[in-house]
Formats: C-alpha cells, sequence, structure tokens
C-alpha cells in the first residue's frame, strides 16, 4: 500500500515490503533494496548498493527523526484532513526561522503590492525582511515588535482586494 | 600559602558549567550551579551539588546579574566563583565586586581584564612591550579626510573596525581607496547602533591570515607558562568553528617564537591565571598581535587533549594562590586534536539558528572523542541562549587520523531531532583545502558551496527505510506481533562498520 509521507516537509509517496531481513522501499515511483537489515536501539545495520552502512533514528509521536551520515531528517505520516485545512486558500507569510521582530511594517487594513516589506526579523546577526508574495490587503498581523517567534509560525494573513468598494 | 576552596560557584550554564563542574568533582570541590526559568532540570543544574533559580526576564536579569550572583554566592558561602567564558567572565566591575566580598574570581585581576578588554590600550602596551601588531591607526582624530590620509599611508587593502566592536558588527575591508568613504560611512552606522560609539581604527587587512593563539597559564609566583598554540581559522561571521592544535603552518622555531612572545606578553603585565593571546599569521611567517582573552577559551579542549593538562585544574590552583609545579620544558605537544562546534543551525539558509527538541544525543563512547555538551536526551534548544549545543573533541597519533576519527564521532552523535552544522562540518573536513592545511580564515566565503545541502534519491531512501521500520514496530506493539526484522539480540560488529562517503 502506498504512503503518502512528508521528508524534510517535502511530500512523498513511498511502500514497503519485508521478506526475511531484506526490505524493499518504493519511494516515489524508484525501488531501493536494503538486505541484511537488524535494528539495534537507536541505530539501523543494512547492506545497500554492496555496502555495509548505518544510521540512526528515533521515532517521536508519529514522527520519526533520523541522521544519515551527518544529514537530518524528520519524516512524518501526512494525516488526509489535516493536511487540506492546514494548506488553506489564503495567502500569507511565515518566519524562516526563530528570531526577533525588528519592525512591523504596516497595519491591518492596508494594501500592500507584491514585494512590500510587511515584518523585519533578526535572527544571530542577520536582518531578514518578510516581503508580501503578492498584491492584496493585510487582514491579520500575528506579530509584535520586539517579540521573539519560533520558525514557522504564521505571522501574517493577506487576503484578494476587494475592488467592488 | 594557598588559601582553601572548598566550594565554586560557576556563574555559567551549558556545556563549560559541566566542565568546570568535572574537574571541582575530580578536586572534591563542591559546587553550585545557577539557571534561569526553564533550566529547571538542564544537565548542569543536575550536575551541581546545590543549584539557585535566577528567574524570569533578560540575560540583564539573569546570568548578567552581577548582584544576584553575589547574593547567591554569599548565601552558599562559596569561596570562590568560576565565570567560565562570555556572560561575565571579562567584566572587571563583576570581578571587583566579588573580590571586594572576599570570594576568589577565578581568572585574572580586573586591571588585566581592562587593559586587554580595549582594542586600542592593548595594542598600545603590546607597540610598548615590543610585540608586533598590525599597522593601523587608532588615533582619536576621527575626521573623515584624516582617516583616510591613514589608510593611504597603511596601504589598501585596508579594514575599518569599531573600537568597541566584537563579532564582525562595525567592520568592513575596503579593497579600493574610492570606496573609502562609503564603506567608512557604513561602519560607523553599525557600530553606533550596535556599540553607541562609532569610533573606529584603521589597519593593514592581511589577505591570507591565519588565526593562531596560544594558550597561556600564569601563577602568583612568577611562573609564566604557555601550552602552545590551537590554530582557528575556519571561522564562519567571525566564529570559530573548527580548531586544531598543532597547527600545521607552524615550523618549530616559529612555534618557539610565537609561544615565547606569548609568554613575553604574560611577564610583561604579569597576568594572573589563564589565558589566550590572538595573532594573525601572514603566509610570510611574520605574525602580529590581535586580542588577548582574559578567560577560558571554548577551544581549550584540543590543547587538554594534546598537552594531557586540565586547564580549569591549574586555573583554580592560581586561584588558591598555589604555585603551577610544571617548567615549560615538562609541557610538550603529543598527537593532534581537532575540535568542531556543533551548532543548531542550517548552513543552506545562511547559517540561521535554528530550533527543537533533540531527542537523541548519541551515546557511543570512543578512546580519543570527548564530549562537552549541556546537553541531554529530550532538552529543548530555544532561542534564548548561544546556539552552540556541543563541542566535539578527537585525539589521534596524526591529523589525517584525526580528521577521519571526527568524521565518524560526528555521524556518532545525531542530536536527533535538531537541525545542526554537522553535515557541514563533515563536509569541510572532507574538503582538499581543508585535508592539505590549506586553512585561511576565508575558507568559509571561498568553500561556499559547502553550505549548500542537496537530498540524493539515495539518502532519501534510507530515511525512508528508518521510518518504515519505526512506523510498523509502532504497529507491531499494538497488534501484539513481532517485527520479523527486529534482532536487537543480534550482537553487532563495530569493526566492520565503516563510514562511507554519500
Amino acid at each position: 500500500m502506498r504512503k503518502e509521507i512528508t521528508i524534510n516537509g517535502e511530500i512523498s509517496h513511498y511502500s514497503g515490503v519485508s521478506d526475511k531481513n531484506s526490505i524493499a522501499i518504493e519511494l516515489n515511483g524508484k525501488k531501493f533494496i536494503f538486505n541484511n537489515v537488524s535494528v539495534d536501539n537507536e541505530n539501523i545495520y543494512f547492506e545497500f548498493n554492496g555496502e555495509n552502512k548505518s544510521l540512526s533514528y528515533f521515532t517521536h509521536s508519529g514522527s520519526t527523526f533520523c541522521d544519515v551520515y551527518g544529514k537530518s531528517f524528520h519524516l512524518k505520516k501526512v494525516e488526509k484532513n489535516f493536511s487540506k485545512s492546514s494548506v488553506g486558500s489564503g495567502e500569507g507569510l511565515v518566519s524562516p526561522m526563530p528570531g526577533k521582530i525588528i519592525k512591523v511594517c504596516r497595519e491591518v487594513g492596508d494594501l500592500v503590492k507584491s514585494g512590500d516589506a510587511i515584518i523585519v526579523m533578526e535572527a544571530m546577526k542577520m536582518e531578514h525582511t518578510l516581503s508580501a508574495p503578492n498584491d492584496g490587503v493585510v487582514k491579520s498581523i500575528n506579530a509584535k515588535e520586539g517579540e521573539l517567534v519560533e520558525g514557522g509560525l504564521h505571522l501574517v494573513d493577506l487576503g484578494e482586494v476587494d475592488d467592488s468598494k | 600559602m594557598g588559601q582553601v576552596i572548598k566550594k565554586i560557584l560557576i556563574a555559567n550554564r551549558g556545556e563549560i558549567a559541566c566542565r568546570v563542574m568535572n574537574t571541582c568533582q575530580e578536586m572534591g570541590i563542591k559546587t553550585v550551579a545557577i539557571y534561569s526559568k526553564g533550566e529547571e532540570n538542564a544537565l548542569h543544574v543536575q550536575m551541581a551539588d546545590e543549584a539557585y533559580d535566577l528567574g524570569e526576564g533578560t540575560l540583564a536579569e539573569t546570568y548578567l546579574n552581577k548582584v544576584k550572583i553575589l547574593e547567591i554566592a554569599k548565601m552558599t558561602k562559596t569561596s570562590a566563583i568560576h565565570p567560565g567564558y562570555g556572560f561575565l567572565s571579562e567584566n572587571t566591575e563583576f570581578c571587583e565586586l566579588i573580590e571586594k566580598n572576599n570570594i576568589i574570581f577565578i581568572g585574572p585581576k580586573s586591571e588585566h581584564i581592562q587593559l586587554m578588554g580595549d582594542k586600542i590600550t592593548s595594542k598600545n602596551k603590546m607597540m610598548e612591550i615590543g610585540v608586533p601588531v598590525i599597522p593601523g591607526y587608532q588615533g582619536s582624530d576621527q575626521n573623515a579626510e584624516t582617516l583616510k590620509k591613514h589608510a593611504n599611508i597603511i596601504g589598501f587593502p585596508v579594514l575599518i573596525k569599531a573600537t568597541a566592536g566584537g563579532g564582525g558588527k562595525g567592520m568592513r575591508i575596503v579593497f579600493k581607496e574610492e570606496r573609502f568613504f562609503q564603506e567608512l560611512e557604513a561602519a560607523k552606522r553599525e557600530a553606533l547602533s550596535s556599540f553607541g560609539n562609532d569610533h573606529v581604527l584603521i589597519e593593514k587587512y592581511i589577505t591570507k591570515p591565519r588565526h593562531i593563539e596560544v594558550q597561556v597559564m600564569s601563577d602568583t609566583h612568577g611562573n609564566h607558562l604557555h601550552f602552545y598554540e590551537r590554530e582557528c581559522s575556519i571561522q564562519r561571521r567571525y566564529q570559530k568553528i573548527v580548531e586544531e592544535t598543532p597547527s600545521v603552518a607552524l615550523s618549530a622555531e616559529l612555534r618557539k617564537k610565537i609561544c615565547e612572545t606569548a609568554t613575553v606578553i604574560t611577564k610583561e603585565i604579569n597576568y594572573r591565571g589563564a589565558g589566550t593571546v590572538e595573532f594573525i599569521l601572514d603566509t610570510d611567517g611574520k605574525f602580529y598581535f590581535l586580542e588577548m582573552n582574559t578567560r577560558l577559551q571554548v577551544e581549550h579542549p584540543i590543547t587538554e587533549l594534546v598537552t594531557g593538562a586540565d586547564l580549569v585544574y591549574y586555573q583554580i590552583l592560581v586561584a588558591k594562590g598555589d604555585k603551577i609545579n610544571l617548567r615549560q620544558k615538562d609541557i610538550t605537544q603529543r598527537g593532534h586534536a581537532i575540535e568542531v562546534r556543533l551548532y543548531a543551525e542550517d548552513p543552506s539558509n545562511n547559517f540561521f539558528p535554528t530550533t527543537g527538541t533533540v531527542h537523541y544525543v548519541g551515546k557511543q563512547k570512543r578512546p580519543g572523542v570527548r564530549l562537552d555538551t549541556g546537553i541531554k536526551d529530550g532538552d529543548i534548544v530555544g532561542v534564548s541562549f548561544d546556539p552552540m549545543v556541543a563541542k566535539l573533541i578527537t585525539s589521534s597519533q596524526t591529523r589525517e587520523q584525526c580528521i577521519e576519527k571526527m568524521k565518524r564521532a560526528i555521524v556518532e552523535y545525531p542530536f536527533l531531532g535538531l537541525q545542526t552544522n554537522r553535515e557541514y562540518l563533515i563536509k569541510v573536513l572532507s574538503e582538499d583545502q581543508f585535508i592539505s592545511g590549506e586553512t585561511f580564515t576565508s575558507f568559509v566565503e571561498e568553500n561556499s558551496h559547502l553550505s549548500e545541502s542537496e537530498i540524493s534519491d539515495e539518502q532519501k531512501a534510507m530515511a525512508t527505510l528508518a521510518h518504515f521500520l519505526s512506523s510498523r514496530a509502532a504497529k507491531g506493539q499494538k497488534s501484539g506481533s513481532t517485527s520479523v526484522v527486529d534482532s536487537s539480540d543480534i550482537v553487532q560488529d563495530y569493526s566492520g562498520f565503516r563510514i562511507q562517503d554519500i
């Protein structure tokens, strides 16, 4: 059965079949065979393309965190009804990383053009400007100047300009 | 005769607090930890004999709160305070306040902090005692025309630097005369907004510099020792990320010269305790004094691994007023050591800090591998503190072996759940330029391609294998059936475990 997952935020489809200690994974239409698979606490050992390999992993509330030779992975099953609503129809701005809100340049109700600066953030020693991705009207702002925010937080909602007025 | 130290308060947190406590425990000295809201279960709190809450608030209200820390020290009848690095470690007021209250400050005298804490007074002192400094202008005449005149005398390229600066702020490299005024204005603007002072200095910009520093240690009986050099040329945004010792750039003769220059300085200023003298080394073998850090450095463990010395032990010994029973010729370098700094950051996104829960740090123990961290499984890394989560240090007979050992160690400490610079560090260590010892401070910029992160289908497939196994194990638990592949009883043969290039 094909399953929908996100790999570091990217939607992917996979299926897995095991036969004794071999596992075949089909990922986005490509097939990969892992032989001599064994699990020892946080480590998985296997043979892949003729080479012995290992990786470490950890499962936490439905997420799998794993490390492939220094590269970090976060895999998560896509929840069907959840995925639709979280994408939503509204456009907006999301904090790209944790940091401090330096400046909120616009107010709710303001008309903005694509590329207009709405929020200026600071993380470490650098400033980062969050600009409108398209023309629209600012519907809500979920950030205050001086506030510390996490990465991935929805900061600004943009709506379509109502031409009828 | 020396004083007695029975209890030490560590005015710091994270890995360095744990590091200091390790030596205190070794010496049979009781420890007091301090912490802020949310750190109640932090490793440094758990390790200490006593721990006190600094409450909620900004750093100024917690780890930089001199009065509160002094109160805790008095209340706990602490004999000495170890400041670690950062925070109050180079704060003259704190040092004086502590000593006025008859508590030992484990560090230099406040006059040393004062002298070395200011770029101009330290540089003037060096010129006075004949230590080479980078040609430059540090005058009080800040007129733009005057500054430009001096830039021309020094010769382009020049560096414009905020006098009160640090961490690259208010710093500009000017390659051509025409750009001078524009860059000066930018440097002054940055300096004013960051330090409230737009005073700048101009100096010669060295195009292929290496950062070489010397570990020094002085007691109060006239012994001014050095523990050799560390090369810390690999830096991103003026912060070191890979350090090693010995430096491949030093001949035996040059090593002797640079290390002895460091002890000339400590002798001349009658220094006390641990310190680091930083130099810039040019390709022609000339070196110039950069600054002196009057504290224990982040990268001190590599020195410990090649010399066998416990630097915190000597710090405490000196603070008690005891004599260091070592002669310079007893201190030798054996083998090679490398340190990498693990940061919670995303190299592919301009090294921006990341946050998350560390579900699994890693637990592999191997000889010659040291992990200094204040993080344990389940800890949350937020934005309140420095994003350095750990230091990984390896030592080996040769530099080549040491590099390979480090690449393996990085893989064995995955810090699962947190995006770190680990993959980036592996790439740095695998780069030809690094392997051949062509390590200049421009390395990170010149090799900017290393910070790009591409994911191959094979890597994704391996990650998916982990997801497949964990979701099946979860299902197996629910239904009571056993997983086909669960073979935790299989004995793993580590000798066959190799690091593969992916």
